[in-house]
């Protein structure tokens, strides 16, 4: 299995909490990125971690806690606690914190507070469904901690077909070559279902009886025939009385049509899955004033404000009338709720038809949204969006 | 000999729970700013300065001076990017704030990036009336302060914490023989 691999200086740290002469210590350190959560924050790798946590303070402040779909029992220093957790996409960037590698539901307990040495990271990163996958290496003389991923992980290379793993067709291939060619065919097959699973996220129960037809409707017509043949060979390979027996050469097509299906299918997941999971943090637009925070994300028609913005309650003199109502309107409608005497908070993403409207009610004032919404390099929607580089 | 670094002595520092202002420029030195900050954070020192610009929009100067007057120590870091410059200034907010911190006799921190730093075009500034006067404000810089060339983020931090280091352990020194 080929695998992809990144050097990160450890950072620098002295006098960790309760000690005053800690001399100058190691953090392992690397930026992650969490797409869902819009977060873009370093994560500490403690493979001594049996999950990865993410800080209370963090989780708070990014209105998690309300997300939380479980609670887990953990055992921290003896003591048995029920924590909430709560799983994401995790994107690690390299040194250079470029988005590099994805590592996909990955489960972030929040762990109380006094579990924190320090406020300076919110996110460690821990073994459980993170770092399971990866090799991970120190060198504390060179300072240095190298990780090291399948190749499957890695956002670059997951489109390339050398890249593809299918155990059961590797096995289907071995059973082959053993002469097993019943038991090779029925491999092959599952195989299939193997990589339509991990595709479509369907739910295994589904998965028996009609999955390989399901799965027929998507594919290129080229590929639909040999699809018919490998689940009328798999029925026959099961249920046919032992004399309808397949040659080798017949199987061995078969599990060649096989890998040609699972390839399209694991081509189809991955260029999925690069568009939800290539993080555009870029595409994020903040909007900020005195006290004023929002985030929201260019579409075509329009600006989406995300949820969690703060706008100003505020109309300032120069506010238009057909803000106003607008503001009302969505206060009316929940979207905009009381935050503090001086600020609404957005209870969820609204979309707005242009980014100066956005701009508007956030604001409480009118302003051109093409020149204040900025994105993370600090550029205008007026330089990214209408005078491309 | 050897430094004494009895505990006796660290336990003085004046430093303890310093606020930092680390003033940089965020296009080209976010991920700088983002180590710099846990190593600083983790360090036990508040850092002031950070939280108003990873928005990417920039905050009123006044904002800015703000923080810099509650802040103890001022560290600044230049790369090859003037930044950009408050409404009605010639001057971009770093340079600014440094001489604010000036005025207000703030302990300084000068990092500049060396020549074997890693910079990628983006990172240069291309405007030749602002790159005259970020060379004018790097050979200031160099002329009044003994300044540090960083390579990267990494090695800047090992550099900061090692001259708040020295800088608490002269402090402390002082303050034993008066």
């Amino acid at each position: 299995m080929k695998h992809s691999s990144r050097t990160f200086s450890l950072v620098p740290s002295a006098r960790t909490k309760g000690e005053t002469t800690t001399p100058l210590s190691v953090l392992p350190a690397v930026p992650i990125l969490l797409p869902e959560w819009n977060l873009n924050t370093l994560a500490i790798v403690d493979p001594s971690a049996a999950l990865s946590c993410i800080s209370p303070k963090l989780a708070d402040s990014l209105n998690l806690l309300d997300k939380s779909e479980r609670v887990v029992s953990i055992n921290i220093a003896g003591e048995q606690i029920h924590v909430p957790m709560i799983t994401t996409d995790l994107v690690i960037a390299d040194p250079n914190f470029e988005p590099w590698l994805k590592i996909q539901r990955v489960s972030f307990a929040v762990t109380p507070t006094a579990q924190w040495v320090s406020d300076a990271a919110g996110v460690i990163l821990g073994f459980g469904g993170c770092l399971e996958h990866l090799i991970v290496q120190f060198d504390f003389p060179k300072r240095t901690v190298s990780i090291s991923a399948p190749n499957k992980f890695d956002l670059k290379t997951a489109n390339q077909s050398d890249a593809l793993e299918s155990s059961r067709l590797r096995e289907a291939e071995l059973l082959l070559s053993m002469g097993s060619f019943d038991s090779a065919i029925v491999m092959a097959a599952s195989g299939i279902e193997e990589a339509m699973r991990s595709t479509w996220n369907a739910d295994p129960n589904e998965m028996h009886g009609f999955s390989l037809l399901r799965l027929r409707n998507s594919l290129p017509p080229e590929l639909q025939t040999p699809l018919t043949r490998i689940r009328d060979a798999r029925n026959n390979a099961v249920h046919a009385a032992p004399t309808a027996r397949f040659t080798q050469e017949q199987t061995s097509q078969l599990i060649h049509d096989a890998w040609r299906i699972v390839r399209f299918v694991l081509s189809q997941n991955s260029s999925a899955s690069a568009k939800v999971a290539t993080p555009k943090i870029a595409e994020i637009y903040f909007l900020q004033g005195t006290s004023v925070r929002a985030r929201a994300q260019y579409e075509e028609n329009g600006m989406r404000v995300l949820a969690g913005s703060l706008a100003s309650r505020i109309d300032s003199k120069s506010i238009t009338n057909s803000v106003v109502d607008l503001r009302k309107r969505l206060v009316a409608q929940g979207i905009l709720q009381i935050h503090d005497a001086n600020l609404y908070q957005f209870a969820k993403d609204c979309h707005f038809e242009s980014p100066s409207a956005a701009a508007a009610v956030v604001l409480g004032h009118s302003a051109n949204g093409w020149r204040v919404w900025r994105n993370a390099d600090g550029r205008t929607l007026d330089d990214t969006k209408r005078k491309p580089a | 000999m050897l430094p004494d670094t009895t505990p006796k002595r660290i336990h003085n520092l004046p430093l303890k729970n310093a606020s930092v202002f680390l003033s940089s420029t965020f296009r080209d030195l976010a991920p700088h700013r983002t180590i710099l900050k846990l190593a600083l954070e983790s360090s036990g020192y508040r850092v002031f300065g950070m939280e108003l610009f990873t928005a990417g929009s920039q905050p009123p100067l006044k904002t800015c001076l703000a923080e810099l007057d509650r802040s103890d120590i001022y560290i600044a870091l230049i790369g090859e990017y003037y930044g950009s410059c408050p409404p009605g200034h010639k001057k971009s907010y770093t340079q600014l704030e440094y001489e604010r911190s000036v005025e207000r006799g703030m302990p300084l921190f000068i990092f500049l990036t060396g020549d074997d730093a890693h910079v990628t075009p983006a990172q240069i500034e291309k405007d030749g009336k602002k790159l005259e006067r970020l060379n004018k404000f790097k050979s200031l810089l160099k002329k009044k302060h003994t300044v540090v060339l960083f390579k990267d983020a990494n090695q800047a931090a090992w550099q900061i914490l090692a001259a708040l280091r020295k800088y608490e352990i002269q402090m402390s020194e002082r303050k034993d023989s008066k």
